[in-house]
C-alpha cells in the first residue's frame, strides 16, 4: 500500500516539521510522485490546470509541513492537503472551465486520452466528467491504495459515504461506457 | 454475479484506467515557468515574439481573417456578459505568463447562437492567436462558460475542434469555428455517420459519443479529411 509510512519518512517528517530544510526537500521528493500523481488524476490528467494544481499541492505540503502534528501520519496528511487542493481546484473549474483544448497541447495529449478510441479512453473521458467528490473517493482508493477508513480520514466523510461514492461512481461509468458502445466488465467476487 | 455489481465497473478496470492516466511523477511546468538557463533563453525569446505579434496586431493583423461571422464593427451585442470578462480577465493574465499573449477583450465579437441558447463569441489574443469563447452550455450553471484557444484558421487548418460535457444527464456538445468557404462538417459520431450545416462560421453537435473521422465540406464540392477514422 503507498500510504504505509516507512521510518525515514517519519524521521524526515520530524525533522522538516522542526524547521531543517534539507529534511523538508527529501520529504518533498519523497512524496511528489503519490501527490503529483494523486492530484492529477483528480483535476483530470492531460491538462495544464492539474499539472498547476499538482504543482500547488507540494507547495501546499511544503508551507504546512511546519504545522504538522504527527509526523508519523505524514503521508494522510499530505494526501488530505493534496486532495483539497484537488477539489478546490476541480470545484472551480466546473464553476467555469476555462482551459485549452488538449490537442494544443501535445505534451499532455497522451494522458488526456484525446486521440485515443479504446476502452480505457472511454473510461477516462467517462471518469473526467465525475463529480469531483466520486472522483477523489475512487482515486485515493484505488489508485493510492487507502483503506474505506483511510479515505474517509482523509476525505473528512464518514466510512457509509466513501462506501457509496465509490458504488456511486462506478455505477456512473458503467452507464457511460454503455453509452459509448462498451459493455462494463465485472467480477462475480469483487469487494464493492 | 450480483445484480449490483452487474452495474458498476469492477474496481481492477477501474485502478487499471487509472494507473495509466496518472502521468509522471513529478509536474510539468509550462514553458515559460522553466528556470534553467535555456528555459529563461526560450522565455525571453517568446516575450519578444508576443511584443512583436502584439504589435502586428495593433497594426491591424487580423486573426478574425477568413471569419465572416466576427469581422463587423464592434456594437453592444458584442458586449461580453459581465461574470465572464471578470473570469477571462484572470484567465488572460496565466495566458501571458504561459507565453501566449493576453486576451484582447475589446476585440471580442459575437458570432452566434445556437436554438440551445449557446452562444459564441470570438477574441483576438496579443500574440496574434484566436479565441473562441463560449457561454450557456447546455447544463451548465449561469455562470459557466469555455474557452479553447489556437492559431488563427487556414486552410490547412480549416475549423477548430472542441468537446465539452458539463455533467452526465447533460448532452455532450461538439464544436467549433470554420473558415469562411466551409459549408458542413462531416464525422463518425455512435457507429453513424452525421453531418452538420456551418452557420456563421460555427458547427456544433449535440451528442454523447466522441467524434471520429472528421471531414470538412467547402463550398466548391470538395472534402478535406482532417482526422482519419480507425
Amino acid at each position: 500500500m503507498i500510504v504505509a509510512v516507512t521510518p525515514d519518512i517519519v524521521s524526515l517528517a520530524r525533522r522538516a516539521s522542526a524547521g531543517e530544510t534539507a529534511a523538508a526537500d527529501e520529504l518533498l521528493r519523497e512524496l511528489e510522485p503519490l501527490v503529483v500523481r494523486t492530484v492529477r488524476l483528480v483535476v483530470g490528467s492531460g491538462s495544464w490546470t492539474a499539472e498547476d494544481a499538482a504543482q500547488d499541492a507540494l507547495l501546499d505540503i511544503d508551507r504546512g509541513l511546519r504545522s504538522l502534528r504527527d509526523p508519523r501520519a505524514v503521508k494522510a496528511w499530505a494526501l488530505r492537503v493534496a486532495t483539497q487542493r484537488a477539489l478546490k481546484v476541480s470545484r472551480r473549474e466546473r464553476l467555469l472551465w476555462l482551459r485549452r483544448a488538449p490537442s494544443l497541447d501535445p505534451e499532455l495529449l497522451a494522458e488526456s486520452g484525446g486521440p485515443e478510441t479504446g476502452r480505457s479512453a472511454a473510461i477516462k473521458a467517462a471518469f473526467d466528467i465525475l463529480p469531483p467528490r466520486l472522483r477523489a473517493t475512487a482515486v485515493l482508493r484505488l489508485y493510492v491504495g487507502l483503506s474505506e477508513d483511510e479515505t474517509a480520514e482523509v476525505l473528512g466523510c464518514s466510512l457509509g459515504t466513501v462506501k457509496s461514492n465509490l458504488h456511486d461512481a462506478r455505477k456512473r461509468l458503467a452507464g457511460e461506457l454503455r453509452e459509448r458502445g462498451f459493455e462494463p466488465t465485472t467480477l462475480p467476487k469483487e469487494a464493492t | 454475479m450480483s445484480t449490483q455489481n452487474a452495474l458498476a465497473i469492477s474496481l481492477d478496470e477501474l485502478a487499471t484506467a487509472l494507473e495509466i492516466y496518472a502521468g509522471p511523477p513529478r509536474p510539468r511546468r509550462r514553458p515559460v515557468q522553466r528556470l534553467s538557463r535555456r528555459g529563461r533563453v526560450v522565455s525571453a525569446a517568446a516575450v519578444l515574439a508576443v511584443v512583436v505579434v502584439g504589435t502586428a496586431y495593433a497594426a491591424g493583423f487580423n486573426p478574425f481573417a477568413g471569419i465572416s461571422a466576427a469581422n463587423h464593427p464592434a456594437t453592444s451585442r458584442d458586449r461580453l456578459p459581465a461574470f465572464l470578462t471578470a473570469r477571462l480577465a484572470e484567465f488572460s493574465s496565466t495566458m501571458e505568463k504561459m507565453g501566449h499573449g493576453h486576451l484582447l477583450l475589446k476585440s471580442a465579437r459575437s458570432i452566434t447562437e445556437l436554438p440551445s441558447g449557446m452562444r459564441f463569441y470570438t477574441i483576438a489574443t496579443s500574440a496574434g492567436g484566436l479565441c473562441l469563447a463560449t457561454v450557456n452550455h447546455p447544463g451548465a450553471n449561469a455562470k459557466g462558460g469555455g474557452l479553447e484557444c489556437g492559431d488563427s484558421l487556414s486552410r490547412s487548418r480549416p475549423i477548430t475542434i472542441a468537446s465539452e460535457q458539463v455533467n452526465h444527464s447533460t448532452p455532450r456538445v461538439s464544436y467549433g469555428l470554420a473558415l469562411d468557404g466551409v459549408t458542413a462538417v462531416s464525422f463518425r459520431a455512435g457507429g453513424a455517420e452525421r453531418t452538420v450545416a456551418v452557420k456563421d462560421n460555427v458547427w456544433a453537435y449535440e451528442g454523447q459519443a466522441n467524434l471520429r473521422a472528421i471531414t470538412v465540406h467547402w463550398d466548391n464540392g470538395s472534402t478535406q479529411t482532417l482526422i482519419d477514422g480507425r
